[in-house]
């Protein structure tokens, strides 16, 4: 053995997690037989020869590691009685050779930046993608992925239901995903949890090393395991209107400050509000014209995207009634027997108010 | 007497015949070791070689080829090649050895930044991954009973 006192400045660096110029190649299977053999020309009395060395030889060993991670960054919002709700997830094999890898989900771990928790899905079943991404009726339902091979990934879903009710009102519930890895090598059957090599590693046998590092979210170094979050939220949405009014002209002023006096034409302005925190779909809006006005035929407007509460008027409806021949975005309509608007508001989304305004004629 | 010198003539034949990698004087030893740092108790850090054991990707390792000329004569002309395993790519000549001669196709040899690898548009500088033989040469005769040692640095890939 060579011993040699340096200086760290004076290093060849040689750290050992160096990257590589052409990182993109696999790393070295486990298992593989390095085998590394030099060799000597030389003349000797006038003659050529040449000498090879020994073969130095080692054995790569297994480097165990892996990723869950979470897809998509939000959580899956749902309803309650829901059924079949899904939060996605990947797991990468990160290790130098095929394995298999269990996979459980618990609902007894927190992640605070996910909020807290009050209810638990229930239903729990696991899926792994057949490659389109999308839960759907081609993927498998599994405990374990297969003869994972190093390098590739694959997506898997954790699909639940979510109860129709609950003490207090379900609102967030956290699921996680933890994958262990295992023996691989035969297809369709359940490798054992891999174990580190202890005491005496050896040059001629496959050792088997845990590589993977704690993370923040309530991952353990070197224990083979990785696991990721994601959360299911009770959605809703706040929906509120405004009402105003005000007089456009009346036959004395005409349009120099009018008044509200018989012959007089107001505009009403609804501004409807979504305070989130999801995007209401569909929203219908009806308002009752009292008998002392008289609703102004075709002065139906919906839609207007309203600032900071203002009547911007939306587009105009192009007739009173909601029919086969709507040709505006927005359906709206003005029922004669009952005097009322109706609208109907495809999407509101939070932060984006938008108007329904319609001119009646005080009696 | 015609028989004799056939005699002759065949012994020497053999001889001549000698395969070229017969037990000849030089002995040439391969071996792979992984650094091993610690910490000493004056605050330096001390890095020994030690036999490879544990290897995963990534991990660095010195090869040292040892040579020795066991024989009467000395020997000249004396080149020591060593291809690159394939699993291997190369980081250097290790402390204390002279630097080897690269080559990237088996034919040019030198310092990497002298070679190139050909693209499908020309050529490019070589990179350490391009290596795949390493070399050293000797000017100088060995000596009967002279020795000497080379070694690289490698990473695992």
């Amino acid at each position: 053995m060579i011993i040699k006192k340096v200086r760290l400045a004076l290093l060849v660096s040689t750290a050992a997690t160096a990257g590589f110029a052409g990182s993109a190649q696999a790393a070295t299977t486990s298992g593989t037989i390095v085998s590394n053999t030099a060799s000597v020309t030389y003349t000797v009395g006038g003659a050529q020869t040449t000498t090879s060395s020994n073969a130095a030889t080692f054995v790569v060993d297994k480097k165990v590691n892996l990723t869950v991670a979470e897809v998509g960054g939000l959580p899956t919002y749902v309803s309650l009685g829901g059924t079949d709700q899904v939060t996605t997830f990947t797991v990468t094999n990160q290790t130098n050779s095929v394995q298999d890898f269990k996979l459980d989900v618990t609902q007894t771990l927190a992640l605070p930046i996910l909020g807290t928790a009050n209810f638990n899905v229930t239903n729990v079943r696991i899926y792994v993608d057949n490659g389109d991404g999308v839960f759907g009726a081609g993927d498998t339902q599994v405990t374990y992925l297969d003869e994972l091979a190093a390098d590739a990934t694959k997506t898997v879903f954790v699909v639940a239901n979510i109860p129709a009710s609950g003490t207090p009102t379900p609102n967030t519930a956290i699921v996680s995903l933890n994958a262990t890895t295992e023996a691989g090598g035969t297809a369709g059957v359940e490798g054992a949890a891999l174990v580190a090599t202890v005491g005496a590693d050896s040059p001629t046998t496959e050792d088997i090393v845990f590589a993977d590092t704690a993370t923040a979210n309530l991952n353990i170094a070197r224990d083979g395991m990785s696991r990721a979050f994601d959360s299911y939220v009770v959605s809703t949405a706040t929906v509120s209107m405004v009402k105003s009014s005000v007089v456009l002209t009346d036959p004395i002023n005409l349009l120099v400050t009018p008044k509200a006096i018989p012959g007089a034409t107001v505009q009403y302005c609804i501004v409807v509000s979504n305070a989130g925190p999801q995007t209401a779909t569909n929203v219908n809006v009806s308002d009752f014209v009292p008998a002392n006005v008289t609703y102004v035929p075709g002065s139906l407007t919906v839609g207007g995207a309203s600032v900071l509460g203002s009547c911007v008027l939306g587009s105009a409806e192009d007739d009173d009634t909601v029919g086969a021949d709507e040709s505006d975005p927005n359906g709206g309509s003005f029922d004669t027997a009952s005097t009322t608007v109706h609208a109907m508001i495809p999407t509101l989304t939070p932060g984006l108010p938008e108007t329904v305004a319609f001119n009646v004629i005080v009696k | 007497m015609s028989s004799f010198h056939h005699a002759v003539g065949a012994v020497l034949a053999i001889a001549l015949a000698a395969p070229a990698f017969a037990a000849g004087p030089i002995t040439v030893d391969t071996k792979v070791m992984t650094e091993k740092r610690s910490t000493a108790t004056d605050g330096t850090t001390r890095i020994g070689l030690v036999p490879v054991t544990k290897i995963v990707p990534g991990d660095a390792v010195v090869y040292q080829i040892a040579y020795q000329n066991t024989g009467k004569q000395p020997i000249s002309d004396f080149v020591l090649s060593n291809p690159l395993p394939a699993q291997v790519e190369y980081r250097g000549a290790a402390n204390g050895s002279p630097t080897p001669d690269l080559s990237v196709d088996g034919a040019s040899f030198g310092p990497l930044a002298a070679l190139r690898v050909k693209t499908a548009t020309g050529f490019r500088p070589a990179t350490n991954s391009d290596v795949t033989i390493v070399r050293w040469r000797l000017s100088q005769p060995v000596a009967a009973g002279g020795k000497g040692q080379m070694s690289f640095q490698a990473v695992l890939k």
